[in-house]
Order: C-alpha cells, then sequence, then structure tokens
C-alpha cells in the first residue's frame, strides 16, 4: 500500500526557493559596481544587511511560530534592497534600525513570507528617512574614499553631501549608465540594473506588465513637462536618476506587493508613475520613487478585490457583483 | 489555417516531451500484452453498474457478455481473455467506488467468441442497426469521461446535433495513445467516426488536432481526403488547435471552436449542435461494426519523467502489477498514476485494474520540493481556465469562511490542475478547490 497523493503529480520548473536565488543573483551586478565605487563600506553594509535582515526575520518568525519557521532566502534579497538603496554614508546604527523595522514590523508583523502589505526594504528606507533625515540623505562621491570605512561608526563625516542625488552633475550619456555620480550606494549604476532586469526577465522571475507602464508613464511625464526642449539624454535621465529603473526592476518584481492580475499590475505601474512625477514636481525629489511605490502597495488590496478575471460562461460584470446577484435570486425565489 | 485555442491556460514546458528529447514516439503498437489473469469491475462507466451474468468456475471467451447493462445510462462489460472465471469479489477502484469485478484465469489459447466474426459491408448499415450495435457494444467515453456512448448518442438524436467532433486533443504531457490511434489506424479513427455520425444523425465530422502534431495532421489530412468519396454524404475536415493544457476538455474545446462558454448546467449538444467523442473511442466502435468485436482492449500509454514512452495494447482489466513487471525502474517510483500526471489518481493499490477509461500509466520518480506559504504570486490567477482566483479561494477554504467563498464562483472548477501545476510555492490548490467545488455541485455550499 502506497501513500496517497493528490493530482497533479508534476510541477512546473519555477519554485519558491528558486525565485530569491534568482534574485539574489540578478542583483549582483549592482553589488559589484556598488563595491567598485564605495569600496570597503559598501562590503560592509551589504554583508551586515542581509544577514542582520535574514537573522532578525528567522529569529522572530522562529518566536512568533516556533518550529514551522524555516530559513527564507527572500529575506536576505530584501536585505540586499535596502542596503543599495541607502547612501553609502550611512552609518552602521542606523543600518540596524532599518534592518529591524523592515523585517519585524513591515515583514513578520504582516504575516511574514508573501503577506506583507508593503515592499520591506522600501518601507524601511521611508521609514529612515523620516526618523533621520539629516543622516540618511547626505551622499558621497564616488570613487574617492574607497578604503575609509571611519562613516559608519560615527555617521557621515567626510562626505561632499548633496541633498538630492538626481540633480548631480552627471548628465553626460557615460556618467548616466555607469552610474559615477553621488547617489545611493547601488542605484546610480544603469547598466549593472539593465543586466539584472534582462537576467529576471529570461529567466521568467519579472512579470513586465507594471515595470513598463511605470517606465512609460515616467517617459510621457517627461515629454509633457519639458515640451519642446525635451531631448534623449533628458529622457533618460529622467528614466535612470533617483531610483526610477532601480524601482522598476528590482522592487516592482516583487511578488508579494504586486497585484495578482495583469491589469491589477498594468494599474500598480502606472499610478506608480504618476504619483512619481506629482512628488517629483511638487514635493521632495529624494522621496519620489520610494514613496509613490509604497503609496500603490497600499492600493494594492484594493486592486485585488476588484480586478477580478471573468468567470467561464459568465459576463464580463459578473465576478464582481455575484453578491448581489446572489441576493437577487433569492429575493425573487422568496416572491413565488 | 486558422489555429484555434481558448483564453489562458499553459503550456507545460518541462513535461511535454514523450520520449527523451522527442514530443512523440514513432514506434508501432506489433502485439497485445497477454495477462495470466485480467480482474473486470463491473462499473467501468458514469451510470449504474453491469449485473453480474457469469459464476464461478464459468469458462468465457473474447468478447462474451459477462455483464449487463441495467438501465439506459449503463454499459455491458465483456471478457477481455478466454479463460475460466476463478473468483467474483468486490473491489475498490481508484475512484474510490467499490463495485463488483469478475477475476479471469487466462488459458492462453485466445478463443474468440463465436459472435466475432467479420461483417460483410461495415459501411452499408442502418442507423438503426448501428445504434443497436453501439448499444451491445460497452463503449463508453474512453478520454476518461466514462459516459456511456449509446448515452450520449441519445442525447445527439434528441438535440438533432449538425456536427461530430473528434477529440484527439492530448494536451496533458507524456499522454500519447490517441495520437498513435490516428497515425497508426487513421482508417478506423475516419471510419468510426463515419459509423458514429450514423448514429447520431450529424452531417459534419470534425477532426481536432494540437498543432504541436504536425505528422498526425497530414497523416489525418490525406486520409480525410481518401475517405471523402466513401462518405459523400457527409463533410469531413481537419481543425487544428494551439497546443496548450487543459485544450481536451470539453467546455474549452467547445469555447475555441464556437466561441460559446457552456455553464454548468448546459450541454454542447443543446447549444451549439456537437456532439464529441474521443479518437479511442471512435476506433473502438469501429471494431464493434466490422468484426462485431465488443470493446474489450485498448491502447494505453506507459510513460514517466524519467523513462521513455510506449504504447501498448493491453487487454482491459489487466493488473498494473503485471503490467509493469517488465518496465524497469518501477520499484524505485514515487508515484504511479492512472491517467495523465496532471489529472490522473496516483494508486495506492498495484493490484488495480485497467479500465476502459484509462488513458495511460505514468511513473513519477521526481518528488515535488516541499510547499512554502503563498507568495501572492499570481501565477495560478493567470493559469485557471474557469476563471477563479485560485489562492484566494484556497485561503477561504483554508479559513472555513463558507460565505464568502459561495460568492467565488467556484463551481466552475473544472479540476484540470493547471493552478497546482504553474504554483511557484507548490501547494496543492486544485485538490481542495476541485473538493469544494463538488460539494458546491451537489448543494453542500449555497451559491
Amino acid at each position: 500500500m502506497m501513500k496517497k497523493y493528490p493530482a497533479p503529480h508534476i510541477r512546473g520548473k519555477m519554485n519558491g526557493t528558486l525565485i530569491p536565488l534568482y534574485s539574489l543573483i540578478a542583483l549582483l551586478p549592482c553589488e559589484i559596481a556598488a563595491v567598485y565605487y564605495y569600496g570597503v563600506r559598501a562590503i560592509i553594509i551589504l554583508l551586515l544587511s542581509m544577514t542582520m535582515f535574514a537573522l532578525s526575520d528567522y529569529l522572530y518568525a522562529r518566536y512568533i511560530r516556533r518550529d514551522e519557521a524555516d530559513w527564507d532566502t527572500s529575506s536576505l534579497v530584501n536585505g540586499a534592497i535596502l542596503a543599495l538603496i541607502l547612501p553609502p554614508t550611512v552609518s552602521i546604527w542606523i543600518l540596524l534600525a532599518g534592518v529591524l523595522f523592515g523585517s519585524v514590523i513591515v515583514r513578520q508583523w504582516f504575516g511574514g513570507l508573501g503577506c506583507s502589505l508593503f515592499h520591506p526594504a522600501l518601507a524601511a528606507r521611508a521609514f529612515l528617512s523620516i526618523a533621520f533625515p539629516a543622516l540618511v540623505s547626505t551622499y558621497a562621491e564616488p570613487i574617492t574614499s574607497r578604503w575609509t570605512a571611519i562613516s559608519l561608526w560615527n555617521g557621515p563625516v567626510d562626505t561632499i553631501s548633496s541633498a538630492t542625488p538626481s540633480s548631480g552633475s552627471g548628465t553626460a550619456l557615460f556618467e548616466l549608465f555607469s552610474g559615477r555620480y553621488s547617489g545611493a550606494l547601488g542605484e546610480t549604476c544603469a547598466i549593472a540594473i539593465v543586466m539584472g532586469g534582462v537576467f529576471l526577465i529570461t529567466s521568467g522571475i519579472l512579470r513586465l506588465h507594471a515595470p513598463t507602464a511605470y517606465l512609460l508613464v515616467i517617459t510621457i511625464g517627461y515629454i509633457l513637462s519639458a515640451g519642446s526642449g525635451s531631448s534623449v539624454q533628458g529622457g533618460l535621465k529622467a528614466l535612470i536618476t533617483g531610483g526610477v529603473l532601480f524601482g522598476a526592476v528590482f522592487v516592482m518584481g516583487d511578488t508579494a506587493t504586486t497585484p495578482t492580475s495583469q491589469t491589477g499590475r498594468v494599474i500598480f505601474g502606472a499610478g506608480a508613475g504618476c504619483l512619481t512625477l506629482l512628488i517629483q514636481h511638487f514635493g521632495n525629489e529624494a522621496y519620489a520613487v520610494g514613496f509613490a511605490i509604497l503609496a500603490m502597495n497600499a492600493v494594492t488590496p484594493i486592486l485585488d478585490l476588484y480586478i477580478r478575471p471573468r468567470v467561464f460562461s459568465k459576463p464580463d460584470w459578473y465576478a464582481r457583483n455575484v453578491k448581489k446577484v446572489t441576493a437577487l435570486r433569492e429575493k425573487k425565489e422568496r416572491r413565488v | 489555417m486558422k489555429k484555434l485555442s481558448f483564453k489562458k491556460g499553459m503550456l507545460p514546458m518541462d513535461g511535454l516531451d514523450f520520449s527523451e528529447g522527442r514530443a512523440s514516439s514513432q514506434e508501432r503498437v506489433l502485439e497485445q500484452f497477454t495477462p495470466r489473469e485480467a480482474v473486470i469491475p463491473m462499473l467501468q462507466h458514469f451510470g449504474t453498474p453491469a449485473a453480474l451474468a457469469v459464476q464461478v468456475d464459468t469458462m468465457v471467451s473474447i468478447g462474451q457478455m459477462i455483464g449487463k447493462p441495467t438501465s439506459l445510462l449503463s454499459a455491458p462489460v465483456h471478457a477481455s481473455i478466454s479463460g475460466i472465471v476463478t473468483e467474483i469479489s468486490k473491489i475498490c477502484l481508484p475512484s474510490g467506488i467499490t463495485c463488483d469485478a469478475v477475476h479471469i484465469r487466462n488459458d492462453l489459447k485466445r478463443r474468440m467468441d463465436h459472435s466475432v466474426q467479420k461483417r460483410n459491408s461495415p459501411e452499408s448499415l442502418a442507423p438503426k442497426e448501428l445504434r443497436r450495435l453501439l448499444l451491445y457494444s460497452g463503449i463508453v467515453g474512453m478520454g476518461g469521461e466514462g459516459f456511456p456512448t449509446s448515452a450520449k448518442c441519445n442525447r445527439a438524436i434528441q438535440a438533432e446535433a449538425d456536427t461530430l467532433l473528434v477529440n484527439g486533443l492530448q494536451s496533458e504531457p507524456y499522454l500519447h495513445c490517441d495520437v498513435h490511434l490516428l497515425r497508426e489506424h487513421a482508417d478506423r479513427v475516419i471510419q468510426g467516426a463515419a459509423a458514429l455520425s450514423g448514429v447520431c444523425r450529424t452531417r459534419k465530422i470534425v477532426f481536432c488536432l494540437q498543432d504541436n502534431r504536425p505528422q498526425e495532421i497530414d497523416v489525418m489530412k490525406t486520409a480525410v481526403e481518401r475517405f471523402r468519396d466513401l462518405y459523400a454524404d457527409r463533410e469531413l475536415s481537419v481543425a487544428v488547435f494551439k497546443s496548450r493544457f487543459p485544450q481536451g476538455y470539453e467546455k474549452l474545446l467547445i469555447q475555441a471552436m464556437y466561441h460559446v462558454e457552456l455553464n454548468t448546467d448546459q450541454y454542447s449538444e443543446d447549444t451549439v449542435g456537437a456532439v464529441i467523442f474521443n479518437v479511442s473511442t471512435c476506433a473502438a466502435f469501429w471494431d464493434m461494426v466490422e468484426r462485431n468485436l465488443p470493446c474489450t482492449s485498448r491502447v494505453i500509454t506507459i510513460a514517466g519523467d524519467r523513462m521513455s514512452g510506449h504504447n501498448v495494447l493491453v487487454p482491459i482489466g489487466t493488473l498494473v502489477s503485471e503490467l509493469l513487471e517488465r518496465i524497469p525502474g518501477v520499484s524505485t517510483c514515487n508515484r504511479i498514476v492512472l491517467g495523465g500526471a496532471l489529472t490522473g489518481v496516483a494508486i495506492r493499490d498495484m493490484n488495480t485494474p485497467v479500465l476502459k477509461t484509462t488513458t495511460g500509466i505514468t511513473l513519477i520518480k521526481n518528488e515535488p520540493p516541499p510547499p512554502t506559504a503563498c507568495l501572492h504570486c499570481g501565477e495560478c490567477v493567470d493559469a485557471c481556465p474557469a476563471g477563479l482566483i485560485p489562492y484566494l479561494c484556497k485561503r477561504l477554504i483554508d479559513t472555513k469562511d463558507k460565505i464568502a467563498l459561495s460568492y467565488e464562483n467556484i463551481d466552475q472548477c473544472i479540476s484540470c490542475g493547471a493552478c497546482s501545476y504553474v504554483c511557484p510555492a507548490g501547494i496543492d490548490l486544485s485538490v481542495q478547490i476541485a473538493r469544494a467545488a463538488h460539494k458546491v455541485r451537489n448543494g453542500g455550499i449555497r451559491t
């Protein structure tokens, strides 16, 4: 007598452990670029962020769910993304505060893997930029001080600070693509991000609905605002700087915080694009991408609820109005 | 030619290979498998079980009726090997239903029943005669559906259907027996379909094939040309479908063909005037018409994820354990599945017989990784051909939220298994949803 197994008996290639693994591989070019530009500081920040994120995730999951929890590779991805969107001058204490907020409050309090409402890394970054605005908005010039790690202990001291990374002098095409201008640790190098994105798309993890809509809206917004003065170089600058490309590739590919339907993902991307443009024009440019995506994360459950696939053999509106239809039918039956 | 398809669904990328690196097998079926013993259950169809017509120690021959139909929704059962009835016992079928079964020990003489003999002019039989033959033959929907073919024909006659669709869309991975019949026995399939169209009084006959079988499409097209003169009063044609899972399902076939979506209580005969038969059903009926040989054997596929596949002609009632004796590596298999890898039933007892509805035996060695939490990725939403939201249904089933579940149209589930296949977290979505859908359809949860 053999064990009872439910159908189906074969599974698709993609499985839950492969997705975070591939995402980690896709983040490698960005990490290499960060290490090239910021040297030993980047290495320390990256390793610390990843290990601490995974560790606090695991420990807290063990604490609340006892022995059900096991190592979750996707927390490593979140740790790496958090490190890459922080400025290189960030001190260890601030980094750890962000890691704890991201893993415990944003991830585990909402239910862990696949349940988080907000993207943990982005939410941690937003928390840091509200709680420590001065400490996390000072950026260093790349390559200059690669082998000093002093600022890691007592905060930014030797920095050439510029409050808004995207308004740096780097507008030449080479600088735009190589990312050799002051900005966050890993989100400046466009070539590395594109490499990671191409890898994610070819391995079938990144669904293109949200990123395409997002980048399209940003481009249209740039053309509308620049009017006749729009150029290819300016358009590329709008697409690449300020973490727009990084957010589109690595944050919008996250499964837990984006809608499940294809239409929902397009709306998600377009909405995040509109919000990014609004914040860039009327608010703080440095917060634009992160807060726009976080706002759309909050909308995700609503999009899931109202954008439903058409039920087989039923009209378009049926899936959304089953409740009403059932109530009407019952009323009719009662009258009969 | 325009390719027809339904929306959604999925393409099993890594599982379509039938035998190492090839999508299909070219080998011919040479010989019929000769079992030592056959266990023939009385309930191999949808409906009421047949009544026993033999006792222990009766000598039976191939084609002799051992089970008589008990109602209109029933089918007779015939002996598939010649020999002596050793035992009549109750056995449990893979579907979980218990019924009587006749155990026959083979005397290896292959004695045919006296009624099995070649007919002189099989093409020119009258519809009434064909209908009597169909009722006697015990043919049921051999694609796995198991609905008695004679009852289906009655439904088609009542609804005055005008098209007969021959379903050759084996969209499940590994399964190959229908495609094999189309390639090797195209004449039998076409003539059987023509005979069935005589019973159902349909004028058009359409052969449905998938576009990943180009060789079979060519074979069918030439065969159709050859038979055009013989069946001048019928319209024979071949329709090509996109290869997608689950293309072979009745409702999805109708949707791809006619762009009409059938509700759970609608039949294709009433709505679009089309009656669907499987390729194996057609071929089996031609045996009956030509040689008066009832449904006693069928071609099944033996394949697996780590072995190359074979098509074997097997008498009905052969035990799976005996059939797999000479296949290497069976003892190391994790699952032995009766049917396809996506919708089949993993058998727990190796002494399960091959039924009329068994399309194949799939041997599975690879164990899927343990499930993780739902990633909220939405792959299942894109794959579900019925338009459900599987991850949400699963969550509502887990939380036992019956009121919210009743608004999810869960009764539309066709239990194809596409959602479980694509799920990256490895959650068993389709089993639980299909079970809940079954409950809803039987009035358990109000919709």
